[in-house]
């Protein structure tokens, strides 16, 4: 293929117009996960944020670097308020609730976007000690969100005509950035694990089920069966290693997708941790699954094509 | 020149997740020069794009175990132990899960176990005005390979840090 070839799709790849609707189902999708997180956030919201909290703002402060923004920073900003430290923190809470609400809705879109992103990036140098995964998967939604045209669908903001609702190329690239990002992720969680020798004899998945911090069940007996565990540690980095490949080729797709959601499906049962499975779930449908739907589409037409073919009368 | 901008952002943004994926930037750039070490730090914090993605890598084998005894004004001592269900109150599973990682930042950093010891234990003696003394010790758990579970080897425990804390005065 001739070089200017190359260069014209890879340049209609990142600029041919594209459907907003992925990046509106992106908006919801996270703003929504922001709400759950926070509902359930909400009866030790003070025990994590709070002043008096298990890590206390003295310490949480020179954990972090001076650059950051703690929450006990934003306090003496607003210190002008007649509130205390402890009402202050449940005051962020609910702003925090209102934007993502907001964000969901989309409704002044770009300033509740970078309002809850604000927040959330507040609260996660406030934690920085308790901080996961999850965490910094959403940081990094929140942050794409706040920055790409994500209100462009599904969103008051385009339903009362406050921003325009046609495809364009700022849709494309930013969908482009969001998809490779997704590659480079699962890329860099499967090199990490190829890399590592534990992986490779599926103890690593095992010290997983059997530890008393991520222990649903009693997986114990199945220790002397460790062919079971050499099979999910390599289906874990095939399938991770793979996806920035193969999620683009329509005939696997689907399959990779699935696939990806089962691993995560089960690091939510079997390791407890629902919120960061349902968020790697949630960003991968954002990104792909728009045409994964597609496929499917296609996949139930041809299909019907070739059975309507064979019983058409001669 | 609008779409040259963001055009050039954007694969600026993705080559910097790359590099960092593929671990270039920390053998070329980090430890070698500051003011771009400290920018890419700033960034990270901002939206983690120089950050490896590595879940569940190398190795979650390693657990560890903090135990807290409180001792009230009428003697009565009470034990809480995460490896026994303490979850430091916390009222789902998900932010209980939260204290994984506190532990093991706890674990790896000798520095601040003195400080985060006295945090939590300051937060016991406000949530339960009735104890005078705490007990904080923090511990290092290796489980054992299959292999060695088959062979019944035992759990390593280490003690990794330990302080008592008493009210004193009126």
């Amino acid at each position: 293929m001739r070089t200017s070839t190359l260069y014209k799709k890879a340049y209609s790849f990142f600029n041919d117009p594209v459907s907003p609707a992925p990046l509106a189902i992106f908006r919801i999708l996270i703003a929504a996960f922001t709400l759950l997180q926070a509902i359930l956030w909400y009866n030790d919201w003070l025990a994590f944020m709070g002043a008096d909290g298990w890590i206390q703002w003295e310490i949480s402060e020179i954990l972090i670097s001076d650059l950051t923004l703690h929450m006990a920073k934003v306090y003496k900003f607003f210190s002008f308020l007649p509130v205390t430290q402890d009402e202050f923190v449940m005051g962020f809470f609910w702003v925090y609730v209102i934007s993502a609400f907001l964000l969901l809705i989309g409704l002044f879109t770009k300033v509740f976007s970078f309002l809850t992103f604000l927040c959330h990036y507040i609260l996660m140098c406030t934690i920085e000690v308790y901080v996961y995964g999850v965490d910094i998967f959403l940081q990094i939604a929140l942050f794409y969100i706040m920055l790409m045209p994500v209100a462009r669908m599904y969103s008051l903001d385009a339903w009362w005509k406050r921003v325009p609702t046609t495809p364009s190329w700022e849709v494309t690239l930013s969908l482009r950035v969001l998809q490779i990002h997704m590659g480079l992720i699962y890329l860099s969680a499967g090199f990490e694990k190829l890399i590592s020798p534990e992986w490779w004899g599926g103890n690593v998945i095992w010290r997983s089920l059997v530890q008393p911090d991520f222990r649903q069940y009693d997986f114990t007996w199945l220790a002397d069966k460790s062919w079971l565990f050499i099979t999910l540690s390599w289906f874990t980095i095939i399938i991770e290693t793979g996806y920035i490949i193969f999620i683009w080729i329509p005939k696997v797709r689907v399959f990779w997708l699935a696939a990806i959601i089962a691993l995560h499906v089960g690091i939510c049962v079997f390791l407890g941790l629902w919120l960061f499975g349902l968020i790697m779930i949630l960003l991968s449908v954002s990104a792909f699954g728009t045409d994964a739907w597609k496929d499917i589409q296609s996949f139930t037409r041809n299909r019907q094509r070739k059975i309507n073919i064979q019983y058409s009368p001669a | 020149m609008k779409k040259k901008i963001f055009f050039t952002l954007a694969f600026t943004h993705l080559t910097v997740i790359l590099l960092t994926i593929l671990h270039v930037l920390d053998e070329k750039i980090y430890h070698k020069n500051e003011p771009l070490e400290k920018a890419l730090v700033l960034v990270c914090s901002i939206n983690y794009s120089v950050w490896r993605y590595g879940f569940f890598s190398p190795d979650v084998g390693k657990s560890n175990e903090i135990e807290i005894k409180t001792v009230d004004y009428n003697g009565q001592e009470k034990t809480y132990s995460t490896l026994r269900g303490f979850s430091f109150y916390c009222k789902n599973q998900d932010l209980a899960k939260r204290f994984y990682g506190y532990k093991v930042y706890n674990a790896g950093d000798t520095s601040i176990q003195d400080i985060c010891a006295r945090s939590f234990s300051t937060r016991m003696f406000n949530l339960q005005p009735h104890i005078w003394k705490v007990s904080y010790t923090l511990r290092s758990i290796r489980y054992p390979t299959m292999k060695g579970f088959c062979k019944k080897e035992p759990v390593k425990i280490s003690e990794l840090y330990s302080t008592d804390f008493v009210l004193t005065g009126n």
